[in-house]
C-alpha cells in the first residue's frame, strides 16, 4: 500500500473513526482504525462492534492496500504533524508516514487488516433524508432522558419515528420522558420507528451539526442495524449502528392528556433559582420541593447534612396549592432544552406525571417539544 | 459458642409508657397517625388479652379494645434507644449482631463452656436493660442462633430461657410446625397436608420427600426442626456506615459454565441487594472480582448513573462485566459488590410506567415474605442453577421494617 494525502483529510478521518474506537478492549484489533487505500480514495473505519464509523477521504493511491493500525496513538502522532502533502507506505510489517517534504517520518506497527471485524454491509430497506442541523437540534431535546441502566436496554437510546406527517424523536428513562418532533413527510422511518442508542445518536449528531448534505438513513430489512451518511465537504462520513430490539413502551399512552393546571415561568429565572436551591438537595434524590401557589412559585429544599435554601420567583398558576417533590437534576435538564423564554407546567396531582412545554412556538416553527418528570414523593405527603 | 437473642419486650409500646408515666399499666396501641385509617404497629402486653396485634388494621383495633390509649409512635426515639441498647450488650461481649430494631443476637466467649453459665451472662444482660432503660427484654440462650431465637419466644414477657439441642427438642418436638423459624402459615398449611403437624413431625420425616415437597428448603427446614443451623453471627461494629457490601462465593467446584456463572452472579447480586435495602443503603459503583483456578484475580467495576439497591441493575451491571473481562476459563472464585453507599431509605421517586411500578411493589412485598420465611424460602429461579444450599444472609432488620409484630 502507498498513498499521498493531505494532513488535514488524514487527521479528520482518523479523528472520526476515533470516534467508534472502543476505549479499552480486550481485543486489540477493536483498538485500530482500519485503512483502505482504494482507487482515489481513503477509507478510515473505527468500530467497537455495535457503532462503526467509516470516512472516506480523497488521496492519490499508488498502490491500493490495506493495514490496521493502533488508532489512538495514530491520531496523537498524525493530528500533530504539519499541513502539507503525507505519505503512507505499508512495508515491512510497519505503516510509514513520511511529512513535512521528506523532513520527517514515523513509523507505526501494524496488524493484520484481514482479521479486522468484517464492515458491516447495509441492505438498506427503508431509507429518508433529513437536514443534519434538524437530526442534531432533535437529538440534543431527547438523548439526555434516555435510560443508561442495563435493565431495560430498549430505554438505552432514543426512539426515531416517521409518517407522511412528520417526524418524532422521543426518550425515556421511566421517570422522565422527552418528545422533540417535526412536521414533513418522512415516511422511510416508518411508523413503527427505530430505536438508535444513545451514545450511537450522540456520534451522528456530532458530525450532522457540520453536514454540508442532508443525513441519508437506511434502516436494514430486519430492522436491526441503521445507517447514517453524509457529506462534510468533500468528506463521506457513514455511521453504522445496531438498533435496540424490544417493544418500545407505549409512551403515549403515559402522557396526560387532561392536567387541569397551568404554572407558568420564566425559564432562566427558574433554572437560577433550582441551580442554587439544589445544593442543598439530597445526593441521591436530588430532591427539591416546588410550592405552587396562585402568585409565586417556592423553590426550596432541605437536608441535615446540607442545610436548606428557599427561593420565590413569580409565576402564574390556576389551581389550588400545591407541593410537589422533583430531582432537581431532572429538572434542569429538562429546562436547559427548552428554547423559549418561558416555560409552561402542565400539573394534576403531586404525586402524578407533570407536563413541561415551551410557551409559544419554538425557533423553528414547525416543531414541537414536551416533556414529562414524575415526581418525588414528598416525606410529608403522604402514600 | 452459646448465643443470646436479646428481644425487647413490645418495644415500641414499652418506650411510649416508658416516656410518658400516665400510659404505665394501662393498655397502649403504638400506630402512625391515631386520627387517619392505618394499622397498629405495637400492643403493650396489657393491650394483648383482647386480642390486639400489630399488623391489625385500626378500626379492627378499636372494635376489640376501645378502652386502650391509642398514641403515635416515635420512631427515631426507637432507633436512638436500640443502638444504646447495642452499646450495653457490647459490654457482655463484641460480638453483637443487630437483628432489628429490638433484637440483637450476642455471641459470648468460648470461655463461657456451660449452658448454666450462659444462663447466667443472660440474666445479667437482663438486669442490666431493666437497670439502665427501665424496659423489659426477653433473652434466648442457644447452641445457634436459631434455637436462641426460638428460646426467646418461649416465656414472655421478661422470659429465659436457655436450651441446648436436645433441650430444644424436648421444648419444641411436641408443639405445631408453625412455631418453628422459617415456617409460615402457608408453608404449614403444605405440612400439615404431608401430615407433618409438629416439629418432631418434620424432624422424623424422610429428607426425600421434603426435598421432593419443598425443593432445596426442605432438607434445611428439617435440620432447623433438630435445632440445629450454622449460620454464623456477623458482629456489627457500629459507628462507622459501611462503605461497600458485598459477597462472594468460593464454588465448590471450578466452573467455566457460562449459564452456572450466571445464575451464581443473580445470586449475589440478590443477597447484595437484599443487604442494602435491609440496611438502608443506595449505592452506585458495582464491582465484580473474579478469581480463576491459578488463583489470578481481577476486579472490575463500572459505576451507575444513579443510587440503587435493585438486584437486577446490579446483576446486569454484574454481568456486562463479567461479559467483558471473563476469558472463559474455569472460575473458583466469582464476588459481586456495590460501595459509593448513601444512607437512604423509601424511593421517593415515583415511576411512570405501570411496570415499574408493579416491580417496586413486588420487590418490597419479597423482602416482607424473605424476613418472615428466611432468605432461602425466595430466591430469583435464575440463581437456582446454583446446586449449593443456599445459605442465609445475615443482616440487621431495617427499623422502618421493624419487627415487633414478629413477638
Amino acid at each position: 500500500m502507498e498513498l499521498t494525502i493531505q494532513q488535514g483529510d488524514l487527521a479528520f478521518a482518523v479523528a472520526r473513526a476515533l470516534g467508534s474506537v472502543a476505549s479499552k478492549s480486550p481485543l486489540p484489533l477493536l483498538s485500530c482504525v482500519l485503512i483502505e487505500a482504494e482507487k482515489g480514495g481513503l477509507r478510515v473505519t473505527g468500530t467497537d462492534l455495535d457503532v462503526t464509523t467509516s470516512v472516506r477521504v480523497p488521496c492519490t493511491v499508488a498502490s491500493p492496500g490495506k493495514v490496521a493500525i493502533p488508532a489512538r496513538h495514530f491520531h496523537e502522532v498524525v493530528r500533530k504533524m504539519p499541513k502539507g502533502t503525507l505519505t503512507l507506505a505499508v512495508r515491512n510489517g510497519q505503516c510509514q508516514v513520511d511529512y513535512g517534504e521528506g523532513k520527517g517520518w514515523s513509523r507505526f506497527p501494524v496488524q493484520d487488516p484481514a482479521e479486522f471485524p468484517r464492515i458491516p454491509e447495509l441492505k438498506g430497506e427503508s431509507r429518508v433524508t433529513l437536514d443534519g442541523a434538524t437530526l442534531s437540534r432533535l437529538a440534543a431535546r431527547t438523548t439526555y432522558s434516555s435510560s443508561t441502566e442495563e435493565t431495560r436496554p430498549q430505554l438505552n437510546g432514543v426512539l426515531l419515528l416517521g409518517t407522511e406527517k412528520g417526524l418524532t424523536f422521543v426518550a425515556t428513562d421511566g421517570h422522565r420522558l422527552s418528545r422533540a418532533s417535526r412536521k414533513g413527510s418522512y415516511a422511510g422511518l416508518t411508523a413503527q420507528g427505530i430505536i438508535v442508542p444513545t451514545r450511537a445518536l450522540q456520534t451522528v449528531s456530532r458530525t450532522a451539526e457540520e453536514a454540508t448534505s442532508p443525513v441519508e438513513i437506511e434502516v436494514a430489512a430486519g430492522r436491526n442495524q441503521a445507517g447514517f451518511s453524509t457529506q462534510v465537504g468533500e468528506y463521506r462520513v457513514q455511521i453504522i449502528t445496531r438498533l435496540l430490539e424490544g417493544a418500545y413502551p407505549n409512551y403515549e399512552q403515559v402522557i396526560p392528556k387532561d392536567n387541569p393546571h397551568s404554572l407558568t415561568a420564566r425559564r432562566d429565572d427558574l433554572i437560577q433559582a433550582i441551580d442554587i436551591v439544589a445544593s442543598h438537595a439530597d445526593n441521591v434524590t436530588k430532591q427539591v420541593r416546588f410550592s405552587v401557589r396562585k402568585e409565586d412559585l417556592g423553590v426550596s429544599s432541605t437536608t441535615q447534612e446540607l442545610g436548606a435554601g428557599e427561593q420565590k420567583l413569580p409565576a402564574g398558576y390556576d389551581g389550588e396549592p400545591l407541593e410537589i417533590g422533583y430531582n432537581a437534576g431532572y429538572l434542569l435538564e429538562i429546562l436547559r432544552c427548552i428554547p423559549t423564554e418561558q416555560v409552561l407546567f402542565r400539573l394534576k396531582t403531586s404525586l402524578s406525571a407533570g407536563v413541561i412545554e415551551p410557551v409559544g412556538a419554538l425557533p423553528q416553527s414547525e416543531e414541537d417539544l414536551l416533556c414529562l418528570i414524575m415526581p418525588l414523593r414528598l416525606p410529608d405527603a403522604g402514600t | 459458642m452459646w448465643i443470646l437473642l436479646a428481644d425487647m419486650d413490645a418495644f415500641f409500646a414499652s418506650v411510649e409508657q416508658l416516656d410518658h408515666p400516665h400510659l404505665r399499666g394501662r393498655p397502649v396501641v403504638v400506630c402512625g397517625d391515631p386520627g387517619r385509617r392505618g394499622v397498629v404497629t405495637a400492643a403493650s402486653y396489657e393491650a394483648r388479652p383482647s386480642g390486639v396485634r400489630a399488623g391489625m388494621s385500626l378500626t379492627e383495633a378499636r372494635r376489640l379494645c376501645p378502652g386502650a390509649e391509642y398514641v403515635e409512635g416515635h420512631p427515631s426515639r426507637y432507633v436512638a434507644l436500640s443502638l444504646q441498647l447495642l452499646d450495653l450488650y457490647l459490654s457482655f461481649t463484641p460480638d453483637v449482631e443487630p437483628f432489628s430494631v429490638d433484637e440483637a443476637f450476642l455471641g459470648l466467649d468460648p470461655k463461657v463452656a456451660t449452658l448454666e453459665q450462659a444462663e447466667a451472662v443472660a440474666r445479667r444482660v437482663q438486669s442490666a436493660v431493666d437497670e439502665r432503660f427501665g424496659l423489659a427484654v426477653s433473652v434466648g440462650v442457644g447452641p445457634n442462633k436459631l434455637v436462641a431465637k426460638l428460646a426467646a419466644g418461649v416465656g414472655k414477657p421478661r422470659g429465659l430461657t436457655a436450651l441446648d439441642e436436645e433441650g430444644f427438642r424436648r421444648t419444641f418436638w411436641p408443639l405445631e410446625v408453625q412455631e418453628l423459624w422459617g415456617v409460615g402459615p402457608k408453608l404449614a398449611g403444605r405440612m400439615r397436608s404431608l401430615g407433618i403437624m409438629t416439629v418432631g413431625d418434620l424432624a422424623r420425616a424422610p429428607i426425600q420427600s421434603l426435598k421432593a415437597a419443598f425443593g432445596v428448603v426442605g432438607p434445611s427446614l428439617r435440620e432447623a426442626a433438630w435445632g440445629r443451623d450454622d449460620t454464623p453471627l456477623v458482629p456489627c461494629h457500629q459507628g462507622a456506615d459501611p462503605k461497600s457490601m458485598g459477597h462472594e462465593v468460593t464454588l465448590s467446584v471450578d466452573s467455566a459454565e457460562p449459564a452456572f456463572l450466571e445464575g451464581t452472579l443473580l445470586r449475589l447480586a440478590d443477597q447484595v441487594a437484599r443487604r442494602l435495602r435491609s440496611e438502608g443503603f443506595v449505592g452506585r459503583t458495582v464491582t465484580l472480582r473474579l478469581r480463576d483456578e491459578r488463583f489470578v484475580t481481577i476486579t472490575r467495576q463500572r459505576a451507575l448513573e444513579g443510587y440503587t439497591d435493585d438486584h437486577r441493575l446490579i446483576f446486569e451491571t454484574a454481568r456486562a462485566l463479567w461479559r467483558a473481562h471473563w476469558r472463559g476459563g474455569p472460575l473458583r472464585l466469582l464476588g459481586v459488590s456495590v460501595s459509593a453507599l448513601e444512607p437512604h431509605g423509601e424511593h421517593p421517586q415515583v415511576e411512570l410506567f405501570e411496570e415499574d411500578r408493579r416491580e417496586d411493589r413486588l420487590t418490597k412485598t419479597l423482602d416482607l415474605l424473605r424476613d418472615r420465611l428466611g432468605e432461602a424460602a425466595l430466591v430469583p429461579a435464575g440463581s437456582l442453577t446454583h446446586r449449593r444450599a443456599l445459605g442465609h444472609v445475615p443482616f440487621g432488620t431495617h427499623p422502618a421494617r421493624g419487627r415487633e409484630g414478629a413477638e
